[in-house]
């Protein structure tokens, strides 16, 4: 088991250190310096610019401090839109955020989809189940954007307006923060999460029910109602167990999707998550930050990866031999 | 491809053989394209076709917008066609929004008479179909006056019509008698006649100004306002259909590409395993394990300050499409090679490949008479597939301020714009851009369904 585990490490290791310097290199494409400088600074301003950042240097020095800094998790550099912060204090708070709507939206969409998978399944060809991929089907067809607009309209405006039930709050005030984790949660986090449980349904639901569907045909799941096994038991039981290792490959198709629905729930309900925070200095030509941003992302994401392996391993031990 | 009626064969039954092979082939091997166990399949399904329909109606479109006598041009969707925020599907019908656009039309004119060049000015006063009619400034002058009077009797008529209806009200409120309550309606119904009458003349005067266009301009004009007008008062409706032509640009470019590459690198790496298996799988672990939205960020800062401009084109990199197609083309392949890897990696060990290979065959001619027929069902899925991730990635860079670039519509662009509008309760452009996108995005997944329903004997439904 461990020497597989070292074994993937060992694999995306490599990967992760081309990432890092392709994003390097798209990002030294046009000279940063200049864009961030207004076009009258003179010749001795961007020398100075440069030689603070280390631009000056070759471009494998710059590559190995970079991986320097993201392995003793330095970030220390100043960064060029907020000058008075560090990158590392840019991003550090802003990692927070994101997680309160990755998480529980990727726990909720997984749940929630793989019961009604199971209630489709069980149906299979009956009016429920075709009405449910209907459903699915429509979902999967709107855009994201439009769930976002119309899910803060009626969620956060229409629902207070009409109703009187203050539940959502429309975008995130970090001055009205309650102080009570739970509280403050429900009211700034939890639609931006339903949106995007609600959003990953569509696609989820379609996907684990077809596992299902072709557990069902299983030789094992009919000698288990053979031997007179209640429906439930060979459903959650039996079946569900046997289809883990299509439903945790999804859960891992799901994450890239994931940081971009995130990234736009967050601006567009301002939380200052990382994907905010990387657009807004992007967009300010915060080179800093962009570049160390974009890395960690990548390294999440390349974690994320090893771990998904890790666990098919341990669901299923035939995976550790090949 | 499919939706081309079956070619009918009525003689084929009753040729004779002329050799005993001849016969053999004919009874067992398919003979054409539509007599494909799969294609029959697909044939037979009836959404799967109208979905293809759909499709094929839509690309039409878009070739008719983008090739030159254009369906719809560039400046059409740009150029106002009346008042901003104003209503579609017959709501405009409502009198407040009919006196919205007399006044609209009139400031409009009274604008062009305050500037400098008053004739100028007015002879470039146009409003899609309709213009100013093409007389002296005087004369504009006066309709003008008219116009106003006719305004300002509305006016007065209109207050008059809203005291009769507040008087009802608190008549009823107040629990009046019956035949007080129904003199006071009548004087509501009075006023209200009276008050048509006022707004049908100022409509009068507005059309002697602007004269209604006629025939097939009358019916291009209704169909422009047929779904409202944005802020700026252009018409919601050109710019969802012209949408389809940026949707079909980005989708058709990017989809073509995934599958093309994935295809070919998918194949190698599958065929050939080895050293050229591990060059790919490491080539696309790599690409995606960076989220396409993140590509986008890190091309769209590559790109934006950027002066070098396209060949051809002769437009700077950011005002085009081509940071788009690189950020979907670098990660939608990834999908298709790892799938036709999977399967090339199968059918190199079926026994018509080793037949093949025992009979002396190119690696060439296996790929192509052997191997790609087999795997074109998957192109096609991973083509519709590709084509929907396109349009709704595009969506979410335009929203971000990364996707198409100023002046050319999409439904990203025009959701965006619709988010303020939505506050106020008015969903007319968000409405029409996500009715037409979902309709192409329906019909896409739908027959993604159809062909996996068709050519997969191993897909459950």
């Amino acid at each position: 088991m461990w020497s597989y585990v070292v074994r993937r490490v060992l694999y995306n290791i490599p990967i992760y250190l081309v990432i890092v310097m392709v994003v390097m290199a798209m990002l030294r494409i046009n000279d940063p310096v200049s864009a961030y400088l207004s076009k009258n600074a003179t010749e001795a301003e961007r020398a100075l610019k440069e030689a603070e950042f280390g631009l000056d240097q070759p471009f494998f020095v710059q590559y190995f401090q970079m991986l320097k800094s993201i392995v003793t998790l330095d970030f220390s550099s100043k960064s060029w839109y907020q000058e008075t912060n560090t990158v590392g204090q840019v991003i550090g708070p802003s990692i927070l955020p994101s997680l309160k709507i990755t998480l529980p939206a990727l726990l909720f969409s997984t749940l929630i989809s793989i019961v009604v998978a199971l209630i489709a399944a069980a149906n299979r060809g009956r009016v429920i189940d075709r009405g449910l991929m209907f459903i699915a089907v429509v979902g999967m067809s709107v855009s994201f954007l439009v769930f976002i607009i119309l899910g803060q309209y009626f969620g956060a405006f229409w629902l207070t307006e009409k109703t009187g039930v203050d539940l959502f709050a429309v975008r995130y005030d970090a001055d009205r923060l309650t102080g009570n984790f739970a509280a403050d949660w429900v009211k700034y986090f939890l639609l931006p999460v339903m949106i995007s449980v609600v959003v990953s349904m569509g696609y989820d639901t379609r996907f684990y029910r077809t596992v299902i569907v072709e557990q069902t045909n299983a030789d094992y799941i009919r000698t288990a109602k053979a031997k007179g096994c209640s429906q439930a038991r060979v459903m959650f039981i039996h079946l569900l167990r046997n289809a883990m290792i299509p439903i945790i490959t999804r859960v891992m198709i799901t994450m890239p999707f994931l940081i971009v629905g995130s990234l736009l729930l967050e601006v567009y309900f301002s939380i200052p998550g990382m994907g905010a925070t990387l657009l807004t200095h992007m967009q300010n030509k915060d080179f800093a930050v962009t570049q160390t941003i974009v890395a960690i992302l990548a390294a999440i994401f390349i974690l994320s990866n090893i771990l998904t392996d890790v666990l098919y391993a341990i669901v299923d031990p035939r995976v550790r031999l090949s | 491809m499919a939706q081309q009626p079956r070619p009918s064969k009525p003689a084929a039954p009753e040729k004779q053989p002329t050799d005993l092979l001849s016969a053999r082939a004919g009874a067992h091997r398919p003979t054409g394209f539509f007599d494909k166990p799969g294609v029959r399949k697909f044939v037979r399904n009836r959404t799967g076709m109208a979905s293809l329909m759909v499709i094929s109606l839509f690309v039409i479109v878009a070739v008719a917008i983008a090739i030159p006598p254009h369906l719809i041009s560039l400046d059409q969707v740009q150029s106002r066609v009346g008042p901003g925020t104003q209503p579609g599907f017959g709501l405009a019908s409502d009198p407040y929004s009919r006196i919205e656009v007399a006044e609209f039309f009139l400031g409009e004119v009274e604008k062009a008479l305050d500037s400098s060049e008053p004739e100028a000015a007015l002879a470039e006063l146009r409003f899609a179909e309709r213009s100013v009619k093409a007389m002296s400034v005087e004369d504009v002058e006066t309709a003008l006056d008219s116009g106003y009077e006719a305004f300002d009797l509305l006016d007065e008529v209109l207050i008059e019509f809203e005291d009769a209806e507040i008087e009802v009200e608190e008549l009823e409120d107040d629990g009046a008698e019956a035949a007080e309550l129904a003199d006071a309606r009548a004087a509501v119904v009075a006023a209200r006649a009276e008050f048509d009458t006022a707004l049908l003349a100022l409509e009068t005067e507005v059309d002697k100004l602007f004269p209604r266009p006629t025939g097939w301009d009358a019916f291009v004009y209704k169909l422009r306002l047929f779904a409202g007008t944005d802020r700026q008062g252009r018409s919601i409706a050109f710019r969802a259909i012209y949408s389809i032509k940026t949707a079909t640009q980005i989708g058709m470019v990017t989809a073509l590409f995934s599958i093309i590459v994935g295809a070919v690198l998918g194949g190698a790496a599958g065929f050939f395993g080895g050293l050229v298996d591990h060059a790919v799988v490491w080539l696309y672990s790599t690409l995606s394990s960076i989220p396409y939205i993140i590509w986008l960020i890190v091309i769209a800062f590559v790109f934006r300050e950027s002066d070098w401009k396209v060949p051809l084109l002769g437009k700077p990199v950011s005002q085009t499409l081509i940071p788009v197609y690189i950020a979907f083309s670098v990660t939608l392949w990834v999908g298709t090679c790892r799938v036709i890897r999977g399967e090339a990696m199968k059918i190199k060990s079926m026994d018509y490949i080793q037949s093949a290979v025992s009979i002396g065959a190119s690696p060439f001619r296996i790929l192509i008479r052997h191997v790609l027929p087999n795997v074109m069902y998957l192109l096609f899925i991973n083509f519709s597939l590709a084509f929907v991730a396109a349009i709704k990635g595009e969506v979410i860079l335009s929203y971000l301020g990364l996707g198409v670039p100023g002046g050319q519509p999409s439904w990203g662009v025009m959701i965006r714009d619709s988010k303020e509008d939505v506050v106020l309760g008015v969903f007319w452009e968000l409405g029409a851009a996500t009715l037409m996108m979902f309709i192409l995005v329906y019909a896409f997944n739908i027959l993604s369904d159809a062909l996996q329903d068709a050519f997969d004997p191993k897909h459950v439904g």
